[in-house]
């Protein structure tokens, strides 16, 4: 009796990548456990959504702007619904306040710098994980990684 | 006194400012998180791979500022 591949990823019924896609950007983590890759898309969620939470608690609400930063916006973007909540939270709420108070929501120097990094590499790295939600259906995926998992899961 | 009043989520860690290069660490282990969790099959050591891509990262940072000061400081001024 040949043992079960204890590599392969487990496929639900669901067949709709391009959904997945969508509530994945929409939560991320969310469209790997659509595809019945549960634990994969808790892993993702943790790190994505940690990244964001991180990003704004050292940068403030001023780390998502779209008005001043907006290239590095687009990018955050992609860590879905969540950089558009800070992000009107940082201008129709930290912006309106008063002009003492306003002061200390602004983000200077280093730490803006690095606030508005960490959302957009959580960002991209959602991308990342959009992009490989669409190659979950192609074969030789478990294959690849099969042959991380040999190198002891530390291959890069 | 004024980090008594930092409000979380809110305002910057303005405390944080001389101390930012270790803010590079949890930078780098939420990029391994998501790395490690697409790479890995979903029984894979998880905590392990991150570990070591963490310590890899932090080492490969390390090192490019070694080598940048060595290059900027030592080597080029006496070119």
């Amino acid at each position: 009796m040949t043992p079960p591949d204890r590599h392969a990823k487990p496929q639900s019924q669901f067949q709709h990548p391009a959904l997945a896609v969508i509530l994945g950007w929409l939560l991320p983590g969310a469209g790997h456990m659509l595809l019945g890759q549960r634990t994969r898309g808790l892993r993702v969620m943790a790190g994505i959504l940690g990244l964001v939470c991180v990003g704004v608690l050292i940068g403030g609400v001023d780390a998502v702007d779209s008005v001043r930063d907006k290239l590095w916006y687009m990018a955050q973007l992609g860590a879905g619904p969540i950089v558009v909540l800070v992000d009107v939270l940082n201008q129709q709420v930290a912006r309106t306040l008063p002009q003492p108070a306003q002061f200390h929501t602004m983000g200077l120097g280093h730490l803006n710098a690095i606030g508005t990094l960490y959302i957009a590499l959580a960002g991209l790295m959602n991308i990342v994980a959009l992009l490989d939600l669409l190659r979950t259906r192609e074969p030789e995926a478990p294959a690849r990684r099969s042959q991380d998992a040999a190198l002891g899961g530390t291959a890069n | 006194m004024w980090q008594l009043a930092w409000i979380p989520f809110l305002e910057p860690m303005h405390f944080m400012q001389g101390l930012w290069y270790l803010l590079a660490i949890p930078l780098l282990v939420g990029i391994a998180m998501v790395h490690k969790g697409l790479r890995l099959p979903e029984r894979g050591l998880w905590l392990r791979g991150v570990g070591i891509m963490t310590l890899q990262s932090l080492l490969g940072l390390v090192g490019l500022a070694v080598g940048l000061y060595l290059l900027v400081l030592v080597i080029v001024p006496q070119l």
